[in-house]
């Protein structure tokens, strides 16, 4: 037995064959080296990653979405009845910008009128009766010796001097020296009806009226 | 080498899943580094197309021989064989060189042979096929010259003869040893038994075989 132990530890030790001879050595066909070659070398190409971006599993579901959310409120909005302009509002300076340039002399004519008047109104006053006289510019201080309704009714006629000198250049009218104060207008239309001329004295109170009405309705200065 | 050194795909027997479900937990891994072999696979799996070649070339006799003496049938055995290296090919990027790849090629080879019994409904092992149509099964020697041929063929047939009268785990180990040039304690992890096992197979196994030729030379 010891010999077939030497034997067999040799043969585990592989240093004596024991019963394969050299034709046992027999090799796979050639077709089948073929097949696992190329198989071998498709797997490396194949194999071989692309980068690719991968979108999300949500993103092309909400882009989709997205696009139709937009896509309906855009023809909603186009559907919808045009809506007209709003009407632009008429400001003064609006109205200013529409005044020819021929005006402007008679603007600056009617601006001179109406600061002479002011000193026309000093001489009217000074040939008036005492307690009338006295009309002050809106910039001057009323006299302290003078009656606060007269003060007062001084100073509302001032404002209106200056409000008729401003109308009177806005509108480029001639204005009757007559129509600058109240008081001289008012004596103009009872001159005008003791002289017959009714017709004219109406249309004179007409104006008067009008102006006084314009003036009423103005804020307090 | 310790037992816990092999995840490969393809074993399918119940001894090696539970062999390896207790490597897994223990989780003591061995890496073999100065196997070139290994490095060659690791060298294909970037991408290395002659490191495969180089591969091949020197396992695919071995490999061959085995699952030829295995199976017992030319067709079968090169379906065997193609199915084997198709593993190969497919777990390159999993492989890790946790123990030699020799060993993890075998260990491929010897389940899918399992697997394909399974498949067939054939018993792996013991198949009780008669020795003289178990010779005709084989390949014959591929050289053919007249007078020498017909004697290597004769003994080449009396073996092959021989080899099928094995038991089937003895004939087995026989051709893993024979045939991969493993130690008796790798062939003992690819068949799933202890060493002590692989070796009185393998003893047992070399007896029969002389005893067959001695009697067929007589």
């Amino acid at each position: 037995m010891t010999g077939s132990d030497d034997e067999f530890e040799d043969f585990l030790k592989r240093r004596k064959p024991v019963f394969r001879s050299p034709d046992d050595l027999f090799e796979p066909p050639a077709e089948l080296d073929r097949v696992v070659l190329r198989q071998a070398r498709e797997a490396i190409e194949t194999g071989r990653p692309v980068r690719v971006f991968r979108n999300p599993r949500w993103a092309t579901p909400v882009a989709l979405a997205a696009t139709l959310v937009l896509g309906f409120t855009l023809l909603f909005y186009a559907g919808l009845p045009q809506t007209h302009a709003p009407v632009p509002e008429v400001t003064v300076q609006n109205v200013a910008e529409e005044i020819p340039m021929e005006a402007a002399p008679a603007v600056a004519a009617n601006n001179q009128r109406a600061e002479s008047s002011a000193s026309d109104a000093v001489v009217v006053d000074l040939k008036a009766p005492m307690t009338a006289r006295r009309e002050p510019s809106a910039s001057a201080a009323p006299s302290p010796s003078a009656a606060p309704s007269d003060a007062r009714a001084s100073t509302r006629s001032a404002a209106r001097e200056t409000d008729v000198a401003t109308a009177s250049a806005d509108a480029a009218v001639e204005v009757p020296t007559w129509r600058r104060d109240a008081k001289t207008w008012l004596a103009e239309i009872e001159r005008l009806r003791n002289a017959g001329d009714t017709a004219r004295a109406d249309a004179e109170l007409a104006e008067y009226k009008r102006q006084q009405r314009a003036y009423a309705g103005a804020p307090d200065r | 080498m310790n037992a816990a050194t092999l995840t490969m795909d393809g074993l399918t027997t119940p001894e090696n899943d539970a062999r390896f479900a207790r490597a897994s937990r223990t989780r003591t891994v061995a890496i073999v580094s100065d196997d070139e072999d290994a490095q060659l696979m690791l060298a294909y799996a970037r991408g290395e197309m002659r490191a495969f070649e180089t591969l091949y070339s020197r396992h695919r006799g071995a490999l061959y021989r085995y699952l030829t003496r295995q199976a017992r049938d030319g067709e079968i055995a090169n379906d065997l064989f193609q199915e084997v290296w198709s593993r190969v090919i497919a777990n390159r990027a999993r492989y890790e060189p946790r123990a030699k790849f020799r060993t993890f090629l075998f260990t491929l080879a010897h389940n899918c042979f399992i697997d394909h019994c399974r498949r067939t409904k054939a018993r792996p092992f013991g198949m009780g096929v008669d020795d003289a149509d178990a010779a005709d099964l084989l390949p014959a020697a591929e050289e053919s010259q007249p007078d020498a041929v017909m004697v290597r063929e004769e003994a080449s047939c009396r073996y092959r003869a021989a080899l099928a009268s094995l038991p089937a785990e003895q004939r087995d180990v026989y051709l893993l040893h024979e045939e991969s040039d493993l130690s008796l304690e790798d062939i003992a992890r690819v068949t799933g038994v202890g060493a002590e096992t692989a070796k009185s197979r393998l003893r047992y196994a070399v007896n029969k075989l002389k005893a067959a030729l001695s009697v067929a030379e007589a």
